[in-house]
């Protein structure tokens, strides 16, 4: 099972947080063991901005350590933490991707349960053992001038139910790139491999991790966003849907086999792609009429802001 | 009175269903289902005739395990739409999901739009009747009746069917495991126009006609071969 969404706004007053909370709670049947949310466009200071889980680690001292480590690599313009989370606006001295794997490194070392969930100038990750609307409450996401995202519910079958293991997975250390995923790509162990073998490092044992990283690696060879994803039908096995967003957009990728379910819905007001129209009616209500179609296997799409 | 509407907004399935089936009980034979909001498993296990128009988009399963159902979907539908159903019509005047009309045994389901992957998958009866286009692997393991597409079929059409017959009346992209295109009869023909000509669809192209090779019926296990070349 598992659920996805992704919705990208064509105007700047079309709420894109309440929409895929919409969307995500009405498909939280699919997937119930975690929520999370890969949003973009909200302001902050600084070039960048961090999203960092300290909720296994939360002490007083691991949050110290945090904010040092981010310090050590650049300076801090503003900080928040909130039930587990720090929101952290900073300018990196390095932005290269190299620079930004040392400020998740510097992070991480000698906190155990600290976890850089994203890194990037316009993404924030949220996830949580927890369903959509819950989270929606306890990070206040109403009201942020989002510009699209993408989101997950989760029904873990490829490892752990944890934060950690919850999807939508940064591309670590490309600033930007995450990826949610209904399905099972099984080249992952042995592209993996491959991957480590190039210096990539994988913080969990999930194949959407292969996914994401893969796809930033693509596009930072210079393939657009659309040519990543069409790529990707050719180079990735097994039963799939996923949706990969950048601070540009989102694109969405669906198996030769059909085998994950994939909407398509676009008005003039948004573009979204989700596991079931029944996500389409629990954001917009069930007395609106959307037409939607079904993505064909083997196609891939992209939108851009 | 023999007419009655229900409003689906803010109800679970299993509620929109229940007032279904006592509006039925009560002796009403139509019934208009406002908003029905993609819901799953709507008008599903119902045997007594009626017909039910659904004013929106139905979710997965609709008009499934139903026996005579008059069922018209004004919106699009989800996955398994009227999966074993043994008779009735239903029609969706949008697009439908994957594993449209599975395994149905009788009666006649009309998209009038797409429909997605191992559409008429397992279909033992009756006729399936698709406007636009379908998807990968329909027709897969059909066993007996009818699936007309008036647009493309996508790759693997008839994969490994038994018996029945696809109609295609756009491009094949790719037929399935033993199974052959042939041109349709003067009878064939007659019955795809009394079949399409009340929905207002026809072919795109011309009309093919795909049935099983029958390579695959029976063949024994040392035959390699046979099964190799069939698929």
């Amino acid at each position: 099972m598992c659920g996805i969404a992704g919705f990208l706004a064509k105007r700047a007053d079309v709420p894109v947080a309440e929409s895929l909370t919409g969307m995500l709670q009405a498909l939280y049947s699919r997937g119930p063991d975690s929520t999370g949310l890969s949003l973009y466009g909200a302001p902050h200071q600084g070039s960048h901005v961090a999203s960092v889980w300290a909720g296994d680690d939360g002490g007083y001292s691991a949050r110290e350590r945090v904010l040092e480590a981010v310090d050590r690599h650049g300076s801090i313009a503003e900080d928040h933490y909130h039930e587990g989370y720090f929101r952290i606006g900073f300018t990196p001295e390095d932005d290269s991707p190299q620079g930004l794997r040392a400020v998740a490194e510097a992070v991480e070392r000698g906190s155990p349960g600290v976890r850089v969930f994203s890194l990037g100038e316009q993404l924030e990750v949220l996830k949580y053992t927890a369903d959509a609307q819950t989270m929606f409450e306890r990070w206040s996401l109403g009201g942020i001038p989002f510009t699209h995202g993408i989101g997950h519910v989760r029904m873990a079958t490829e490892s752990r139910v944890d934060v950690n293991h919850s999807h939508p997975f940064w591309a670590r250390p490309f600033p930007d790139v995450t990826v949610a995923h209904n399905g099972h790509v099984t080249n992952y162990y042995k592209n993996r491999r491959i991957y480590e073998m190039r210096g990539y490092t994988f913080q969990t044992e999930n194949d959407t991790e292969f996914v994401a990283i893969y796809l930033a690696e693509q596009m930072a060879n210079g393939l657009s966003l659309d040519e990543a994803v069409r790529r990707s039908i050719d180079e990735l096995d097994g039963s799939f849907t996923y949706l990969v967003s950048t601070a540009a957009g989102f694109g969405v990728a669906r198996d030769r086999f059909s085998t994950k379910p994939c909407l398509v819905a676009e008005t003039d007001d948004w573009v979204a792609v989700v596991s079931e129209g029944i996500a389409l009616a629990g954001a917009f209500g069930d007395d609106r009429e959307i037409h939607t179609y079904e993505l064909r296997g083997g196609e891939a799409l992209a939108w851009t802001k | 009175m023999d007419e009655v509407t229900i409003d689906g907004h803010g109800k679970s399935s299993r509620e929109v269903n229940a007032e279904i089936k006592a509006a039925i009980a009560a002796g009403r034979t139509t019934i208009e289902v406002l908003n029905p909001g993609s819901r799953h498993s709507l008008a599903v296990g119902i045997l007594t005739p009626a017909k039910i128009v659904f004013r929106g988009d139905v979710g997965y399963f609709c008009g499934g395990l139903s026996d005579g159902l008059d069922i018209e979907v004004f919106g699009d539908a989800g996955w398994s739409l009227g999966a074993d159903m043994m008779n009735g019509t239903i029609v969706v005047h949008g697009n439908s999901g994957s594993s449209t009309a599975p395994s149905i045994r009788g009666g006649l389901v009309v998209v009038a739009g797409d429909a997605g992957a191992r559409s008429g998958i397992a279909v033992k009866g009756g006729t399936v009747l698709i406007g636009g286009s379908t998807g990968y692997m329909t027709g897969f393991m059909m066993q007996k009746g009818r699936l007309v597409v008036c647009g493309d079929a996508a790759e693997a059409f008839g994969d490994s069917m038994y018996q029945g017959e696809l109609f295609c009346g756009g491009d094949v992209a790719d037929l399935g495991s033993d199974t052959v295109i042939e041109e349709p009869s003067e009878e064939d023909l007659a019955w795809l126009a009394d079949t399409c000509t009340p929905f207002d669809l026809g072919p795109s192209k011309e009309w093919k006609k795909v049935r099983s090779a029958g390579k695959l019926w029976r063949y024994d296990k040392k035959e390699f071969a046979v099964w190799k070349e069939a698929l």
